[in-house]
């Protein structure tokens, strides 16, 4: 891991603070790791994407719906 | 990042210096596949020739440098352990993505860091270097890795929280050495055993607790 | 619960670990997986090699010109268009990336630094190879194939 970190200021609105909160909660992560995260998985989206591969979800009768990734 | 610790030598029996280092390049993942690779398919040819056929290592044809790739991804982190300018052992983590829910009741969906990836240089293994009558050179590679690996997870704010797929013949060691629940096999992932570490396990295996 | 210092742990440690196997990863199944995976990888480093000597090429560059303008190895890059069994590093990949315009995860694919994940790569690389011929400079029907090639790694 990284050694040196820098700090940023994150201005949320009141339905994304508490959706931050939420998950916080439920995956008993902090703030700061769960933005991590959020990153990490946007970054590796991304470069999948970029190969050529498309990110799908899929129900429980195994059926896809692909997702859009902006 | 670097970190020093220590690996037990075998032949001196002493505690000697090594380094954990997080900036692993292609260059070390070419070094594995030159270095080790022949030396592990040599002592398995003198495992088949001894018929100890179940001893035959099952990650004898890995290819680290089929994941050059993914070293610059936030999602993954190489580790490697060097002693001197040479690797003992490497390790891939994974931060994010499929396999980073906990299974076990207790903590289900709660994100863990995934071991993705661990090897240690087959002159460190036993039932290796047995087959050659040869020493190991050094031992405690995989335990330095793992504890690494729930260092990190404590730093993450993950508590120290890590999951894993066994192969076959590494069950034992991350069952019994390591104190990890074996949860299940996994039929999408080839049925390996999903093992996996608590909060408290991980706190124990670092303190050097045995139940 | 007491706590073992650092060198009591390892000692602990490399006792119980003495005999153990420590991997993790998946297991290879089959030795036909990986001999086909080799047989694949040589097409797709063949078509490597072509695509880079082609495009210095059309750049009217020879190698030692090419290297100094990627700002890499001569032999590393001599060894490329070779299709050597040498794999290059990653920051060559991202300088090649950069100048032919081609995605990284492609080139990273056609160098053997990582896995194909459809068979379509290998299919194009094979035509690709087959197709282009090794003349002193490019001939217009060489420019086009290399154009399409280029077009074809580019698409998503």
């Amino acid at each position: 891991m990284a050694g040196e970190k820098r700090t940023m200021t994150l201005n949320l609105t009141d339905p994304e603070m508490r959706a931050v909160e939420d998950l916080c909660a439920k995956k008993d992560v902090s703030k700061t790791t769960l933005l991590r995260q959020a990153l990490r998985l946007y970054q590796l989206v991304e470069a999948r994407t970029e190969q050529g591969e498309k990110f799908f979800f899929e129900d429980a009768d195994k059926k896809k719906a692909e997702l859009m990734f902006l | 990042m670097k970190r020093i610790v220590t690996v037990l030598e075998t032949e001196t029996g002493s505690l000697i210096e090594a380094e954990l280092d997080a900036e692993v390049t292609v260059d070390d993942l070419l070094a594995t596949q030159r270095e080790w690779r022949p030396y592990a398919i040599k002592a398995a040819t003198a495992l088949a020739r001894q018929g100890s056929m179940e001893l035959i290592p099952q990650h004898l044809h890995w290819d680290w440098t089929s994941k050059a790739s993914q070293l610059d991804l936030l999602a993954n982190s190489f580790i490697g352990l060097r002693v001197g300018a040479s690797l003992q052992g490497i390790m891939k983590l994974q931060l994010v993505g499929d396999f980073c829910r906990a299974r076990l009741p207790e903590q289900k969906g709660q994100s863990l860091i995934y071991l993705d990836y661990l090897e240690s240089a087959p002159w460190n293994l036993k039932p290796l270097m047995d087959a050659l009558g040869q020493q190991t050179r050094f031992n405690g590679i995989g335990s330095r890795l793992v504890r690494h690996a729930v260092e990190i997870s404590l730093e993450e704010g993950f508590g120290g929280r890590l999951g894993l797929h066994s192969l076959p013949l590494t069950e034992m060691f991350y069952r019994d050495v390591c104190g990890m629940t074996p949860v299940g096999r996994d039929p999408s992932k080839q049925n390996l055993l999903w093992c996996e570490f608590t909060k408290e396990q991980a706190n124990n295996f670092l303190a050097g607790a045995r139940s | 619960m007491k706590t073992l210092s650092d060198q009591e742990w390892l000692r602990q440690q490399a006792a119980l670990e003495n005999n153990c196997y420590v991997s993790v990863g998946g297991l290879v199944t089959a030795v036909e997986e990986l001999q086909s995976k080799r047989v694949g990888s040589n097409v797709l480093k063949s078509a490597f090699g072509q695509l880079i000597r082609l495009f210095r090429r059309d750049h009217r560059m020879t190698p030692e010109e090419f290297a100094q303008d990627l700002d890499i190895e001569l032999g590393e890059l001599i060894a490329m268009e070779a299709a050597d069994q040498l794999r290059p590093s990653a920051r060559t990949i991202h300088k090649l990336s950069e100048k032919m315009k081609v995605p990284s995860g492609k080139l990273f694919v056609l160098s053997g630094l990582a896995e194909a994940r459809d068979s379509h790569i290998q299919d194009e690389s094979l035509k690709f190879a087959a197709r282009s011929q090794p003349l002193q400079a490019l001939t217009p029907d060489e420019h086009q194939i290399l154009n399409e090639w280029v077009k074809y790694l580019c698409e998503k």
